[in-house]
């Protein structure tokens, strides 16, 4: 059935929609601005489609965002469809998916919220067949269960991932943590202003310790010297970020920190010339280490492999 | 039979195979399900949220059109042993919460390979066209080699065709204590039952549905007797807290049980995974904590922890077993030359050298009879 050819045209104060209802919710993390001028300027053309419960309350089904924008116009009157109350949660789920799906490209923060709502609202073989396609996501292995975990991040997680400040596999991760927990790692790690592959970085590393430890991780950032970091006045915050980073790494990794430090301490006691460096293998994987000298020329270059060669002949 | 079979995939090339009709016969109880049903089941356990279950209780007889005997895959950069897997199928009824097969099956159900003639035929034209001195061939690497034996019955047949073998020894390396219908075949030494052994904690809580350490050395005790040679496989060694005196006891229980001298070689590796494992694992099991440890990238890929630890554990494994059998042929699996030396204090440069020092270990049973 076409629930449109259903719904009637009203006049409404868009103010009196609960915008902040999820019944409905096809989030988009994108700015409002251009929507805003844009309804300013011409108007709306497509009137939202909302519905009214039967405590009288009424909520956005389509065009959540037209409301928020005449909202912030203050304007006082707009044109809307109203949806029969009868009409069942997964019908209207559907209308407000397509009608958004019609027109935009889902990002992936909105897929994973749309996702979660999906297997929510239909059987397995429904989502399956109708939505899963249409969101580009196979029903086979573990990326779809992870979106469906991510989806039901609070909205400022959501923003973050969809503004692509943190990874989908750090979202992941939030999500097996306190909303409290979660919710404090971003603030503290957008403070400290970490791009998302520090944040994956320092939010994996610090999950792994708690579950390791069987300690909270607000336990783990109760620490001196972690506290210490985080609260100091001192110092700019990418030089508090690089210390707090560090901290976080050597507690996951005390062999690895250990031997760097060993490492560092060796290379300094080499004097080595400006243009000599010496790096470990790999994760000091073995004991070799790679010489690099940079020279100015082929011919200085010449001159540095005769002198390895004669130095390197009685070894031989 | 000890684990549940609940359905039975035919193909239809291998409806008429003698093993076909042989399990068939073993397993009144199970659903066969033809082409059609299938189709449909494949569906299922694709949307299925932990395909797993339900494919640890099915069972597909289906033909390998490939080669039988394959090399062992390795690992780059560090040193494999040459081993030569004979693929007879592939998936395990257990479920060890560490197991590195998770990630490589997308319907991980349990297939056995039913055309043994193909199979023995392959065997036999690599034996006599490889020129290679000596084989060492093993059936557990995509599968354990005796889980499905009470159906298939396959591992008595392989004993005796290697029984036979001059330039081949077969190791069948389990976790089960399926030993016995082996003990009716005199192996003539060429045969190496391995068990893959752990802590006892860890067998409890991560090797779901192997059988326990004891009766695993129970089995060892009993193969011995009748002349198999036998080996261990401590791997993969998990650090958990107290794991030293964990594993020091399984040592102790191991040479209290086996003689030293009927030991081919006892091989040591700790837990390191490709990536994608912790989070399958986690999501089948939920967190286990031994995957958050120090893990960084080793050169190959995998989570590995750091060497100077991996060193100092095998070290301790290493001085353990050597007061029991100060001769034991201890090898490492997977290990750079480095590690090689700093716990064994052996060159061991490549590939070739791993394989000679394992290959001196059956020449006294094959060429030198």
């Amino acid at each position: 059935m076409n629930w449109l050819n259903h719904s009637t045209p009203m006049i409404v104060d868009p103010r009196s929609v609960d915008l902040e209802d999820r019944t409905y919710l096809i989030p988009c993390y994108s700015n409002l601005s251009a929507l805003t001028k844009s309804i300013q300027r011409i108007g709306i053309l497509n009137s939202p489609l909302v519905q009214q419960l039967a405590d009288g309350r009424m909520i956005p089904v389509a065009g959540r965002r037209r409301l928020q924008s005449t909202v912030a116009l203050g304007l006082d009157h707009i044109h809307v469809r109203l949806l029969p109350e009868a009409v069942p949660i997964a019908e209207g789920f559907a209308l407000a998916f397509w009608d958004n799906a019609a027109h935009r490209v889902f990002d992936i923060a909105c897929t994973a919220v749309v996702i979660r709502r999906v297997f929510e609202l239909f059987p397995r073989d429904v989502a399956a067949r109708d939505f899963l396609p249409i969101l580009g996501i196979a029903l086979k292995g573990p990326r779809l269960e992870r979106l469906r975990a991510i989806g039901g991040l609070e909205s400022s997680l959501l923003e973050a991932f969809s503004h692509g400040r943190i990874h989908e596999k750090t979202a992941a991760l939030l999500c097996e943590m306190e909303a409290e927990t979660r919710l404090g790692l971003l603030d503290l790690t957008e403070k400290l202003r970490l791009n998302a592959n520090k944040k994956a970085e320092i939010i994996s590393w610090l999950f792994d310790l708690s579950v390791l430890e069987a300690t909270p991780i607000s336990e783990l950032l109760a620490r001196e010297e972690a506290k210490s970091i985080i609260f100091e006045c001192d110092g700019t915050v990418p030089e508090r970020a690089e210390r707090f980073r560090e901290l976080i790494r050597s507690w996951k990794f005390p062999e690895l920190i250990a031997r760097e430090n060993e490492f560092r301490d060796w290379v300094r006691g080499q004097s080595l010339l400006e243009k000599m460096s010496v790096q470990p293998t790999t994760s000091f994987e073995d004991p070799g280490c790679v010489i690099e000298i940079r020279t100015d020329s082929t011919d200085e270059a010449e001159r540095i492999v005769s002198a390895v060669k004669q130095h390197a002949r009685p070894n031989q | 039979m000890k684990f549940p079979i609940e359905q039975v995939w035919v193909d239809d090339e291998v409806r008429d195979e003698p093993l076909t009709r042989e399990i068939l016969r073993k397993l009144p109880a199970a659903r066969i399900l033809g082409k059609n049903e299938i189709e449909d089941q494949c569906r299922a356990m694709e949307m299925d949220r932990d395909p797993f279950n339900r494919g640890k209780r099915t069972l597909r007889l289906t033909k390998n059109k490939g080669a039988f005997v394959k090399p062992c895959p390795g690992t780059p950069e560090y040193i494999c042993c040459g081993l030569e897997i004979l693929n007879i199928g592939q998936g395990c009824p257990m479920d060890c919460r560490y197991c590195a097969l998770q990630v490589y099956f997308n319907r991980p159900i349990l297939e056995v390979f039913v055309n043994t003639g193909d199979l023995f035929s392959d065997l036999e034209r690599h034996l006599i066209n490889d020129p290679r001195g000596v084989h060492r061939i093993c059936t557990g690497e995509f599968t354990d080699s005796l889980a499905l034996d009470p159906l298939t019955g396959l591992a008595g047949k392989l004993a005796e065709f290697f029984s036979r073998s001059t330039n081949a020894s077969l190791e069948i390396k389990t976790k089960t204590d399926f030993v016995d219908p082996l003990l009716e075949v005199d192996p003539h030494g060429r045969v190496v039952i391995a068990f893959s052994v752990n802590s006892r904690e860890i067998t409890r809580k991560d090797e779901i549905r192997a059988a326990p350490v004891a009766k695993r050395l129970a089995a060892a005790a009993r193969a011995e007797k009748r002349g198999y040679r036998i080996a261990f496989h401590f791997d993969p060694i998990i650090p958990v807290p107290g794991w030293e005196e964990a594993y020091s006891s399984v040592i102790n229980e191991i040479f209290t049980t086996v003689d030293p001298s009927s030991i081919s070689w006892i091989s040591m590796g700790v837990l390191r995974f490709v990536p994608a494992l912790k989070e399958i694992a986690a999501a089948r099991f939920g967190r286990i904590p031994y995957f958050h440890d120090g893990f960084i990238r080793g050169l190959d890929g995998k989570s590995r922890l750091h060497v100077d630890r991996r060193i100092n554990i095998y070290k301790y494994m290493i001085d353990k077993i050597r007061r029991r059998a100060r001769e034991a042929r201890i090898y490492l699996c997977m290990e750079s030359p480095h590690v090689w030396r700093e716990c064994l204090g052996i060159s061991m440069d490549s590939d070739d050298d791993l394989t000679s020092y394992l290959d001196s270990a059956i020449l006294p049973y094959t060429y030198g009879l």
